[in-house]
């Protein structure tokens, strides 16, 4: 096997007794500290980062990335609303089903994102155009949203049975899945939303003084008002694992490293979040559910990513810190968002109450045997350049990432 | 997790609460009966996901009322695992707490937030009052429902899949799940109970017991949920 194959995108994480027993031992031959850095943070989070900015940042492996997830440039003079973008974007789905007679299939789940993309269309749509619209969901979509589904969904629109059918079966060149995966790429994460509730746990081990310094500028934490850097020692505590404080040190450093580099701005604690998804979790956060389902349904001719947009990723880049995306509790993120539905639905409880949940299990894979042959899903290590699966069953998949994960150092 | 039945129950060791995680705020406290609890919290998810916390009850810990709910949140919520904003669902969880201490303290809302507090906690009241009242009143004249009981024997012993008549309590579930706020539930509830005056009327035979007995039912729902004075002061 070449050794230089490049990746678009890995997972180190132990899923399962088979993962976590080859991880563990690769922990036993690693002798490079970066390689051992990697493999202890992803004791912490799975560790599968892929950095889209210009902003530096090594890996352990040969990394290559299919062009329309590169970062666009930042642009301080853009204006452009989110209520347009979100229009401009259903247009497009608009335009192709006039055009091409294509037959678009959104993932609903009843949370935010999709939420948001299906009153976007329904907004934007005439009637003609709902015949080419499927909406895949089950009963835990209902759950989620059951006005939205009552007053606009049920007996509207054509809806396909999530607990029924797999969506590899379903999608392909003419029947494309529209995506929402990567918003929490644009708003900030659920690293913070966990932050923000149990803050005061995570204080402890700091100084006093620390701790106090840190309590006093919390609440400012969403606002310009306050450098991340401010925080240097929470975020090293909240990185650290057990005794080995280092860990946090150097995830901060090499954090700081990409952050001062990357020409764009990072300033509040809340960015600090934010630009971790933004920058090296959208990626994996585009693939990661799908990454153990059959490879048909990762076809990039079959999805249309409706928030993997230039605009969207503009407006992402200059609108932090001015209330659009959160303004302190869980429940205020994504607030531009639920604005835009809140205008579509004029739902308030729904505006006002809900927050982020986990609501994308009704498109996860339910049963391994639907795969078909070959090795668990979770022994999948990365997908390569050619669209291939690399097993940590595979001999030569396990030399290529023990070869690489020793000659990765700390340089940064 | 507690392995006696007595640590579940409002026997004077515990109690129970409505939490929303998202803003560590407290919405409900309910004292008799952890299944009016779950059925307020999960009327309340087409509105806000809730957590019911099984909260005890003696002297080392403060109680919370619902007149106090305000001023309590959680130490934290990272070691109650099914709280998790990564893993939480829209329908509620029924919990202990876990590593974590109820604990008196003071959050600065701005006047939007607050209201939308409000508004979600005296549509919680308004549930749990009426849920109390709904389950009690047809526990007591099930009897008289006789098309609903057989159905009920009919699915539980029979295994039958053709259960279409929902109960007074499903039927005022469904009802609160889909209001907007209390004055649309009322009007429901409203139709609701001419639709089982009919469901007396209807009947070929002993059709004057059967109104009364429905009457009766009524009457004590009513009574219980305190509807009837509602109702008046709003004429």
């Amino acid at each position: 096997m070449n050794q230089d194959r490049k990746i678009y995108f890995y997972n180190i994480e132990s899923a399962d007794d088979h993962s976590a027993s080859f991880w563990k031992n690769t922990y036993g031959i690693v002798n490079s500290q970066g390689g051992r850095f990697v493999l202890d943070m992803s004791l912490k989070e799975s560790y599968r980062w892929i950095n889209r900015s210009a902003g530096k940042w090594s890996d352990p492996w040969p990394i290559t990335m299919l062009e329309k997830y590169k970062m666009p440039k930042y642009d301080p003079n853009f204006r452009k609303s989110f209520t347009d973008i979100t229009d401009d974007r259903a247009r497009e789905v608009i335009k192709e089903i006039r055009d091409q007679d294509s037959i678009f299939i959104l993932s609903w789940s009843g949370g935010i994102d999709s939420t948001l993309t299906l009153a976007a269309l329904l907004k934007n749509m005439q009637n003609k155009d709902l015949k080419n619209l499927r909406v895949y969901c089950d009963t835990s979509s209902f759950i989620e949203n059951p006005y939205f589904y009552k007053n606009h969904i049920e007996d509207k629109i054509e809806t396909i049975d999530a607990s029924k059918h797999r969506l590899e079966d379903i999608v392909d060149v003419k029947n494309k899945l529209i995506s929402t995966y990567q918003t929490e790429c644009l708003t900030g994460s659920v690293a913070w939303l966990d932050l923000q509730i149990n803050f005061y746990s995570y204080l402890k081990n700091l100084s006093y003084d620390s701790k106090r310094h840190i309590s006093n500028i919390w609440n400012k934490a969403t606002t310009a008002d306050v450098h991340f850097t401010q925080f240097k020692d929470l975020l090293i505590n909240l990185y650290s694992s057990g005794d080995n404080k280092n860990l946090g040190v150097l995830w901060y450093d090499k954090m700081l490293k990409n952050i001062n580099s990357c020409n764009v701005p990072v300033h509040s604690l809340y960015d600090y979040f934010w630009w971790n998804m933004f920058n090296i979790k959208l990626i994996p956060t585009s693939i990661k559910l799908l990454f153990k389902d059959n490879s048909k349904v990762i076809n990039e001719d079959f999805i249309f990513s409706w928030y993997l947009t230039e605009d969207y990723q503009k407006w992402s880049m200059n609108n932090n810190n001015n209330g659009e995306k959160i303004d302190f509790y869980a429940n205020s993120h994504k607030i531009a968002f639920k604005k835009y539905i809140f205008e579509f639905d004029r739902n308030k409880w729904y505006l006002n109450l809900k927050h982020r949940l986990a609501s994308m299990d009704h498109i996860r894979i339910k049963d391994k045997s639907t795969l078909g042959g070959g090795p668990p899903p979770d022994s999948r290590f990365a997908i390569d350049d050619g669209f291939r699966y690399m097993y940590l069953t595979d001999r030569h998949t396990q030399d290529f990432i023990i070869e690489h994960l020793n000659a990765y150092n700390i340089d940064w | 997790m507690h392995s006696s039945i007595e640590k579940y129950y409002g026997d004077n060791t515990v109690y129970y609460s409505l939490y929303y995680s998202a803003m560590d705020s407290f919405v409900l406290v309910e004292t008799k009966n952890i299944f009016v609890a779950e059925q307020t919290a999960k009327v309340l998810s087409s509105k806000i996901a809730l957590a019911v916390i099984i909260l005890p009850l003696d002297e080392k810990n403060t109680v919370m009322h619902n007149s106090t709910v305000d001023q309590f949140g959680l130490t934290n919520q990272r070691y109650m695992s099914k709280m998790h904003i990564g893993l939480r669902k829209q329908t509620p969880i029924v919990t202990f707490l876990r590593h974590s201490k109820l604990i008196k303290r003071k959050l600065k809302f701005n006047a939007d937030t607050n209201k939308n507090i409000n508004d979600i906690k005296c549509y919680a009241k308004f549930c749990q009052k009426i849920l109390h009242a709904i389950n009690l009143s047809y526990l007591l004249h099930k009897h008289h429902f006789i098309e609903m009981e057989q159905q009920e024997y009919e699915k539980l012993f029979l295994r039958s899949t053709t259960k279409e008549i929902l109960n007074p309590v499903e039927e005022i579930m469904n009802i609160l799940y889909f209001a907007n706020n209390e004055d649309e539930a009322i009007n429901n509830i409203s139709s609701l109970r001419k639709k089982y005056i009919d469901y007396a009327n209807s009947k070929a035979v002993h059709q004057n017991y059967m109104r009364r007995d429905i009457m009766e039912f009524l009457t004590l729902f009513d009574t219980l949920a305190n509807l009837k004075e509602s109702n008046e002061s709003r004429s």
